[in-house]
């Protein structure tokens, strides 16, 4: 029953995963980064605090857009990982996200990605942390928020808990 | 051990028939009809003696050939598991200043060249780099030797491209090797098969151990007599008449006893084996057990081992002159060691390469060549500093979970691990001359002061270097593991936690009691701890409370707190063991080794997601199978909330705090956040603190647990420091998680203030936990209008 009912999301995780619709791959972004400079540059994927104001008058589709996009290797590593995730290589695609957050630890969509691999492989009780983690570090994102809070929905309810399911489902259409 | 009870057996055998062959000599002289009538009795007594000892014989043989098979096909070499380095992964941005891309290429046994066309090689210079790498075998695949140019640029990688000029997204350079784990008996080698054996290693071995080896049957006679001669005219023993088979036969199957015996033993295996096994089989065998020196405990077995011993390289990379040296070795790796006798390692090296040429292997124009070339072997603390017993340590715990000893001893596992080569260099560079420089600065003995240290990465708790001790390429106590020490105020942070997931009734702008502590403890004692200055600082705010590190405050806010929900705190945070509902935990009386106070920092630093420190990140198996990958894990155990204010409040202790001092090493502005830890008396220094990619934990204090008269500012603090500016830690730079609202508020009465009124600071609150009263300022100036109007 339950897996049942967790089935649609696995299907909107796995197209979410194998398209990465919420994070549609551009062009090659011109360097964002002022260079050089005793200090190092913060994490590419730090957000400016100026995407709170953009987010009030664009139409949601928009808003993920308007982020700094990953650097070219991060988008290779995706690239990787969706392509071991379609032959069933689990491991390999996880390595590779894995990879791809040593390079940006605070990309919240890395941490999204690695969620939805782990619902597709039934491993609940990690999902409802990485989609935490992801939430965590996209405080400006509700595309994002609501995938995120859907997937700790199934994975709460997979796990047999159906209030913290039903209170996560809640968070998704609340953010929305 | 079988073969000798059957050998003692036999013995006596050969004796009997000697002495009765002799008596019966006597008697015939003296009876001569007696013994003509026994004489076919006697022929037949000793055909029958005949068939008897080549019947034994037979089977003796036919045992031997049985423990030889047992030994060759059974017997799988020990290889112990091989620990590797992360690889260093190149792209455009990636952090990389030239000293550190030259640092990674060194460890790796890169050539610098002119023009780099073969494997591990490289040139350039500055700013502009190629690089040929090797192959390797990584956990997801295999990569093919790569061209790359690189551009450096502001510390970072400006542009990667190919040989080419192809951009390349990213690519790993391999990951050094950085240690063994050889079993007890401290055989250290790396397997090689036939055909990885240089030519020039061939014909080098053969120009001096057994130039016939290929044409004799196991034992050479010639090469017995030419010893013989050779030996007779030296009048001593100079050569020995041994082949590789008989040396490999000694090494594999016999002790090291000198007897005739032994010698007819070694002979007939010899035999044996030339008998069932082809010359690459043995050969290949030879190469892999022959002993070519020794490294402290460890003994240096096989070529493949010993040429990244002495030229940390792979033996397929060696040269003539090379590979000259290691065939010398043979005949004595103590005596002709390299590294201690580096004359008689020449000369001998030279007479292998004139017995190279003099056998036709190589030219004269060769032989000159490469008689004209150094040594080569790399510097005693070079190969060999690369080996990180601390780290290595650790590694080995944490596989001890997962794996039988016997396996990573002998398995040939690869293990692939989180270290930075680089960030553990210069923080053994900076712990060194950190304390160096305090010794002398506080006139210290020098050398008194030991000290620990531990890196993670903030999200992921990959453990990027660890130190166990001052000397940090001597295996020993290690500190960072195992010296349990008193934490001090570095447990603070804890209780402030704890009280601002209590938004109700806590915040940063809270003003709480710094007023006199007494209390009975259970066994009658009276506990009455004191602020670091001896004084009482009255209502103090919150935040100023953790910033100073006052004891007094901290204590009655952990009591009104009570200790159990601390405790939790502490628990969530990533402390494993029990601790004891004692009110002086609340000072950080609770002993922890380094590595524990990192996985208490790293939840911090991560926003309250816990992510189990790891040292290793894929296991595979000899055949490059992946046997085990150690994933990433995060566990949220504390709210955004609560973590985000307590590490602006940690931020302020570097800014305005106890570790001020931080200033003058990361520059004034520079954000990171941060605690010092000191404990009674001045017997423990620590510092815990994170920036934007990193969170590291500072231990300095003395071995014997006397004083070292130095605070945690003092003694950790600077440290931390030098090492996170030379390794341009990133700045910290948190996100304000969904609930928390900057407010204004008075400093001395905690009060809603507005910007430009006198005492007032901009804090983070949790929302609808800002205080509610105005102050007067704010409640009457423009400042106040404005509040009023826009509502904050």
């Amino acid at each position: 029953m339950t897996a049942l009912r967790f089935a649609p999301l696995i299907a909107i995780a796995a197209l979410l995963a194998a398209c990465g619709s919420p994070y549609p791959i551009q062009q090659r972004p011109a360097p964002v980064e002022p260079a050089g400079g005793i200090s190092r540059a913060s994490p590419p994927s730090a957000q400016t605090p100026a995407e709170v104001e953009v987010r009030a008058y664009e139409p949601p589709a928009r808003v993920a857009t308007v982020r700094r996009p990953a650097s070219p290797a991060v988008r290779r590593l995706i690239r990787t990982a969706v392509e071991k995730r379609r032959a069933g290589d689990y491991q390999a695609a996880q390595a590779s996200l894995e990879r791809a957050l040593r390079i940006e630890p605070r990309n919240a969509r890395l941490w999204n990605r690695l969620a939805h691999l782990y619902a597709e492989q039934g491993q609940y009780a990690r999902v409802e942390s990485l989609a935490a983690k992801s939430n965590a570090l996209a405080p400006n994102d509700p595309i994002l928020q609501a995938d995120n809070w859907s997937l700790i929905a199934g994975a709460r309810e997979a796990m047999g808990d159906r209030r913290g399911a039903a209170e996560a489902r809640r968070r998704a259409r609340l953010v929305q | 051990m079988a073969q000798r009870p059957r050998g003692r057996r036999r013995q006596p055998t050969r004796k009997k028939s000697k002495s009765r062959k002799t008596t019966t000599t006597r008697k015939s002289s003296r009876k001569q009809r007696r013994t003509r009538r026994r004489k076919g009795s006697l022929w037949r007594w000793l055909a029958g003696l005949l068939v008897l000892g080549v019947v034994t014989l037979g089977g003796y043989t036919l045992y031997l050939s049985h423990q030889v098979r047992v030994a060759f096909e059974g017997k799988r070499w020990a290889v112990p598991a091989r620990v590797y380095a992360r690889p260093l992964e190149l792209y455009e941005g990636a952090a990389l200043t030239p000293a550190q891309l030259r640092h990674e290429l060194q460890i790796l046994g890169y050539r610098k060249v002119r023009c780099p066309g073969a494997g591990a090689q490289w040139s350039g210079g500055g700013r502009h780099y190629r690089v040929r790498t090797r192959a390797f075998h990584f956990w997801d695949g295999e990569q093919p030797p790569l061209t790359l140019d690189i551009r450096l640029a502001d510390g970072q990688v400006s542009r990667l491209t190919d040989g080419q000029g192809r951009p390349l997204d990213i690519v790993r350079l391999e990951p050094a090797e950085i240690g063994s784990i050889y079993p007890t008996h401290r055989e250290d080698r790396v397997l090689v098969r036939r055909e990885d054996l240089p030519d020039s290693l061939v014909q080098a071995l053969l120009a001096v151990e057994d130039r016939r080896f290929f044409e004799h049957h196991g034992i050479d006679p010639r090469g017995i007599a030419r010893a013989l001669w050779n030996n007779l005219r030296a009048g001593g023993v100079v050569q020995g008449g041994s082949t590789l088979t008989q040396q490999l036969v000694k090494n594999f199957f016999l002790t090291p006893e000198r007897s005739l015996w032994r010698k007819f033993n070694e002979a007939l295996m010899a035999l044996i084996v030339e008998a069932r096994y082809s010359k690459d089989e043995i050969l290949e065998a030879y190469a892999n057990e022959v002993y070519l020196g020794q490294d402290g405990a460890r003994a240096i077995h096989g070529f493949g081992l010993a040429s990244y011993f002495y030229f940390n390289r792979p033996l397929q990379e060696l040269r003539l002159h090379e590979t000259a040296l290691l065939a010398g070795l043979v005949k004595g790796a103590s005596y002709y060691n390299p590294r201690r006798h580096p004359d008689r390692a020449l000369k001998r090296r030279n007479l292998v390469l004139e017995q190279m040429q003099k056998l036709g292997f190589i030219t004269a124009a060769q032989a000159r060549r490469a008689k004209a070339q150094p040594l080569g072997v790399t510097g005693k603390g070079h190969g060999q500093q690369h080996r990180y017993p601390a780290f290595i340590q650790l590694v080995r715990r944490q596989l001890a979970r997962d794996y039988r000893e016997e396996d990573l001893t002998s398995e040939g596992l690869r293990i692939f691990t989180t270290l930075d080569p680089w960030v553990q260099k210069i923080a053994v560079d900076g712990v060194a001359r950190e304390l160096a420089r305090i010794e002398k600065s506080r006139r210290l003995r020098a050398g008194i002061l030991q000290a620990a240290m531990v890196i993670v990465s903030p999200q992921g708790g990959e453990v990027t270097a660890l130190i166990g001790g001052r000397k940090a390429g001597v295996s020993g106590f290690n500190r960072a593991l195992d010296a349990r020490r008193p934490v001090g105020s570095l447990v603070k942070p804890a209780v402030y936690l704890t009280a601002l997931a209590r938004p109700r009734r806590f915040t940063l702008a809270t003003l709480i009691e710094d007023k006199p502590v007494r209390l009975e403890l259970p066994n009658g004692d009276l506990w009455t701890p004191q602020n670091f200055d001896h004084k009482l600082h009255g209502r103090v705010p919150l935040h100023r409370a953790l910033a100073q590190s006052l004891n007094l405050a901290t204590v009655n806010l952990g009591l009104e707190l009570r200790l159990e929900p601390v405790i939790q705190t502490l628990h969530e945070l990533g402390v494993d063991k029990k601790i004891r509902p004692y009110p002086s935990l609340l000072l950080g009386a609770i002993p922890m080794a380094p590595v524990e106070v990192a996985q208490i920092y790293q939840t911090l630093a991560a926003g309250g997601f816990r992510a189990p420190l790891r040292a290793i990140r894929e296991v595979l198996d000899a055949d490059g199978q992946p046997l085990q990958r150690y994933p990433l894990e995060v566990r949220q155990v504390v709210d955004p909330v609560p973590a985000f204010l307590l590490t602006s409040n940690l931020q302020e202790v570097v800014q305005a705090g106890t570790a001020n001092g931080l200033k003058s090493y990361l520059g004034r502005d520079f954000a990171v956040a941060g605690k010092t830890g000191t404990t009674n008396d001045l017997r423990d220094s620590w510092f815990a603190g994170f920036g934007g990619d990193r969170v590291a934990v500072v231990w300095v204090g003395r071995d014997d647990n006397k004083p070292t008269g130095l605070t945690g500012s003092r003694g950790a603090l600077p440290v931390f420091g030098r090492v996170m500016r030379d390794l341009h830690l990133a700045p910290l730079d948190p996100l304000p998680p969904t609930g928390v609202r900057y407010y204004w508020v008075e400093e001395s009465t905690g009060l809603l203030s507005a910007e430009g009124c006198e005492g007032a600071i901009q804090l983070p609150f949790a929302e609808g936990s800002e205080p509610k009263r105005r102050s007067r300022c704010a409640a009457s100036g423009t400042a106040g209008l404005l509040e009023r109007l826009f509502g904050g």
